[in-house]
């Protein structure tokens, strides 16, 4: 079977499993827009009822509540259901990447309420490879399961929907329950869930939960080790933080998997009959366990490792951590929903969104009382129409983001890296009581590395700059490309990016990674040039010993403010961010 | 009203599990944040705690669960009411209420009733989440992450257990004492140092990386799901222990005594450490008076001291950012120095 074919398969699995067990809760897909990702929700709607929730729902639509618009048009209270009250079927988000904290956290506190009904909830992150996604997120950490729709030819795609069923009427949640789980094999579970770094409890027991409802399915009473290596697949792997280091990471890209399918412990597909499973050799290990035990857990391993993308391996290697539940602050994507009050405004768009100010609301119609022919008599009621509602309008705070671009070649090295290091510091220590967030981005060899996705924890951002290593030559044009990238996410999450660059200018690493010097500094005022068109603030601190025209003149590309390290005092710094 | 996991068969997390105690049979010690991992079992040690308190009695129909014997104390509803009629109590469990992180003003405190006014022209107040937590428990997962005016007016009402409304034409107060409990992760971002230190206790959890104790922990937790009714029925008789041990403890509180010596042993544990302000002697007096009284000992001795002083001093040092050793290491360092060993 080929791996989009296996993806689709494992999908699947997953919507049987959803629908087998409430307990599960849900499931995160991640999908770029396309055929594939409308075929699953078609699979999808044949199973459950769907309930959509556009990313940009209202806390008051979620939770229900009364309908003012229709309330002042009948006259009486007119109610309108929340979305989450739906009783049953699937709440399906799309675009979950786009969700703010606000309805993130309504529905990571839906998820949590034991009294909600069996609904489960089905979340679409669309985020492409560069952007930041849902998958490490609180609400992430409650949904039991993780696939990675496949891209697939459509003759393909429609093959495979038509021939593999979801299978979820079968097995009861009682069945599930009577699903023996021995200890060896939890123990497995556990050791893997270890080994990839997956610390949360919360997944650990999502795994043990999806295995049993997996033997469930298929007819079994007691968890096997296919069973298993669903679970690892569909929960424990997703969540990895770290590659086993046992493994060499080149054997585990997908694109060496064909040859894996001739092992016998490649997962079995796992839609087919029963019967099937009951006759593969696992069966017979599983029951004389002391012997097996090692087995189970290498298998288990394997089976994980087939499922990561290549670019998860390739950055959870080289050490990298994407964190950025952070950047998902209320403030960014806001509706204007919060934040300190500044006065009121007209409603823009559907006032559905926004709470009435009633006080406000009932001070514009009250002049024109007269003009509307009820002079208080008659109907006893005020007329109040839509051109005199009133919001609050509610003020958030702007954050600013300081992206740290540092210069970790050798020739910065050899002259200041330290110095940089100590400009950075003092710089970091103005960012807390800002109560800016930082991040940093560093570049030697060939290539630049985000150190440290934004944050506002210090901390970190300061234990990653001490260890922070020099060395290597100079890619200045991947160093910026990388901050134009950052700049970019951070503007669209709303927040204010500043760019400080330390750096000595002698870029002699080409974009295509090949040591050209002409070339290099080409890119480089490429790259300068472009990051200045996002019309971000730039501070150039030139930290070669002595200043020369050509730092002074790719200062002038990033439009930035240029400022040449040895003849300044680094207790300035700060000043000169701010002015 | 579904089932709730156990408290007694929360499997470590011990600083956790005993601050929450001691927050609940000493309302005055403020609120608890919970610093940590995900998935470590917050939001279950919370309800598991509410759950196994005794039953509050409330005052048939008030939106306010205003306590029928403390009559001087009644909200303005039922002071209208008790005139006219005898007001009936009824009893149901801590109420523990979760406070989500987009939530507005309005939601929090309370505000005009949009139904009653726009149909019926009344202007009524509606109640929202604070005095829904009115003597049970207010949860804020990521707190960190909550917006500064909020958390600010959050902890104000903690400490005073009023809520004062002024805003929609509207001036309105009402009991809300609950006990404030926040989680959050500090890596995702930082409480302002002011805001920390208005919570009374602070502690670290982290998850287990012990197999065995993850095994446990996933095993208790999957027989729970697996029958509920059964599970609790089996830890019963230790959840009623604890639920006995927090009655008794509020019992002799007031009793617990503290020497001048263990006072004085308080302040200089506060001097060494720099903690600005009495709030941190104040919060660690009270605390050990609680732990001494969950321990069933009737004099505050330094062993108390020992215990509590972490979890009631980490938050309040004053801190360089850049200085990431732990708060722990360094309140445990202060209590060697001013020669309070492990007793």
């Amino acid at each position: 079977m080929s791996e989009g074919a296996q993806r689709w398969a494992l999908a699947t699995t997953a919507l049987s499993l959803l629908k087998a067990d409430p307990t599960l809760k849900g499931l995160l897909v991640g999908t770029a827009h396309g055929p594939v990702h409308q075929a699953f929700a078609a699979q999808i709607s044949e199973q459950f009822p769907i309930t959509h929730i556009p990313v940009s729902v209202s806390i008051e639509r979620l939770n229900g509540g009364l309908d003012i618009s229709q309330t002042l048009a009948a006259g009486k209270p007119v109610y309108q259901k929340g979305l989450l009250d739906t009783p049953e079927g699937v709440l399906l988000v799309n675009g979950a990447e786009r969700l703010d904290t606000a309805t993130s956290s309504a529905l990571s506190a839906h998820l949590d309420n034991p009294d909600t009904p069996d609904t489960r909830l089905v979340v679409m992150d669309e985020s492409t490879e560069d952007e930041i996604g849902l998958s490490e997120s609180a609400l992430a950490d409650r949904l039991a399961m993780m696939i990675e729709l496949p891209t697939l030819p459509l003759a393909q795609l429609q093959a495979l929907v038509n021939e593999q069923a979801i299978d979820g009427g079968t097995t009861s949640v009682d069945a599930i329950a009577m699903v023996e789980l021995s200890d060896s094999l939890l123990q497995e579970i556990a050791l893997l869930a270890n080994r990839l770094g997956v610390d949360s409890l919360r997944s650990l027991l999502y795994a043990v939960r999806v295995a049993r409802a997996h033997a469930a399915l298929n007819g079994r009473n007691e968890v096997a080790v296919e069973d298993a290596a669903i679970a690892a697949q569909l929960v424990l792997a997703p969540r990895a933080t770290m590659v086993d280091q046992s493994q060499n990471p080149d054997e585990e890209e997908p694109e060496d998997q064909p040859n894996d399918t001739d092992t016998p412990e490649e997962e079995p597909p796992p839609d087919q009959a029963p019967e099937d499973q009951q006759q593969q050799p696992e069966q017979a290990d599983n029951n004389d366990q002391e012997d097996s035990t090692q087995d189970i857990g290498e298998q288990l391993l394997e089976a994980a490792n087939a499922t990561l993308p290549q670019n998860v391996i390739a950055d959870l290697v080289r050490g990298q951590k994407n964190n950025r539940t952070a950047g998902r602050d209320a403030s960014a994507t806001g509706k204007g929903q919060s934040g300190r009050p500044t006065g009121v405004r007209r409603p823009r768009g559907s006032h559905r969104n926004q709470r009435l100010n009633i006080v406000e609301t009932l001070k514009a119609a009250a002049p024109k009382q007269r003009l509307r022919d009820n002079p208080f008599n008659g109907h006893q009621r005020l007329k109040i129409r839509l051109e005199d509602f009133r919001v609050t309008r509610y003020k958030q705070p702007t954050r600013t983001t300081t992206v740290f671009v540092v210069d970790a070649s050798g020739s910065a090295a050899l002259h200041r890296l330290a110095e940089a290091k100590g400009a950075v510091e003092l710089l970091l220590a103005e960012c807390y009581v800002r109560r800016d967030r930082v991040a940093m981005i560093s570049f030697k060899g060939t290539e630049a590395n985000l150190e440290l996705p934004p944050t506002r924890s210090l901390v970190r951002a300061k234990r990653g700059l001490a260890g922070l290593p020099g060395g290597g030559g100079t890619p200045l044009a991947a160093g910026l490309d990388l901050a134009n990238q950052v700049v970019q996410q951070l503007k669209q999450a709303g927040e204010t990016p500043v760019v400080v660059i330390m750096t000595d200018g002698k870029a002699n690493i080409a974009r295509d990674g090949q040591g050209s010097r002409v070339q290099a500094m080409e890119d480089a005022h490429d790259s300068a040039k472009r990051l200045a068109a996002t019309g971000v603030k730039c501070l150039f601190i030139d930290t070669a010993p002595r200043a020369r025209p050509q730092a002074r003149e790719l200062a002038q590309s990033l439009q930035a403010r240029y400022l040449p390290l040895p003849s300044m005092d680094s207790q300035n710094l700060p000043d000169l961010i701010r002015a | 009203m579904s089932t709730v996991f156990p408290f007694s068969a929360i499997v470590g997390q011990e600083d956790m599990k005993l601050s929450l105690q001691m927050a609940a049979i000493d309302a005055s010690i403020g609120g608890v944040l919970v610093l940590g991992d995900r998935g470590t079992g917050k939001t279950t040690a919370m309800r598991a705690l509410a759950a196994l308190l005794p039953p509050i009695s409330v005052v048939e129909g008030c939106r306010f669960a205003c306590n029928p014997a403390d009559e001087a104390n009644l909200c303005e509803e039922c002071q209208a009411r008790a005139p006219s009629e005898t007001l009936n109590s009824v009893s149901r469990g801590t109420p523990v209420v979760d406070l989500p992180l987009g939530a507005s003003e309005d939601r929090v405190v309370g505000a005009l009733d949009l139904e009653k006014a726009l149909t019926a022209g009344i202007k009524e107040f509606e109640p929202g989440l604070l005095a829904a937590a009115n003597r049970g428990f207010l949860y804020i997962d990521e707190v960190n992450l909550l917006e500064d005016h909020l958390v600010d007016l959050l902890l104000d009402v903690a400490v005073s257990g009023t809520n004062v409304v002024e805003r929609d034409g509207l001036s309105i107060r009402h009991a809300a004492k609950f006990l404030l409990v926040g989680s959050g992760n500090p890596e995702e971002g930082e409480l302002r140092p002011q805001l920390l230190d208005r919570f009374g206790l602070s502690v670290e959890v982290t998850t287990p990386q012990d197999i065995d104790q993850r095994m446990k922990i996933v095993r208790l937790r999957d027989e729970f799901e697996q029958d509920k009714d059964a599970f609790v029925a089996k830890f019963k008789s230790h959840d009623a222990k604890i639920s006995q041990q927090i009655s008794d403890a509020k019992a002799i509180l007031a009793d617990v005594e503290v020497t001048d010596d263990a006072l004085r042993t308080i302040s200089e544990l506060c001097v060494a450490l720099g903690t600005d302000g009495l709030r941190g002697e104040l919060t660690l007096l009270r605390s050990c008076r609680a732990y001494a009284a969950l321990q069933g000992d009737k004099k505050v001795n330094t062993s108390h001291i020992h215990r509590v002083a972490a979890m009631s001093l980490r938050h309040r040092l004053r801190r360089d950012p850049l200085d990431d050793s732990g708060s722990t290491v360094r309140v445990e360092r202060a209590i060697e120095s001013v020669g309070l060993a492990a007793a």
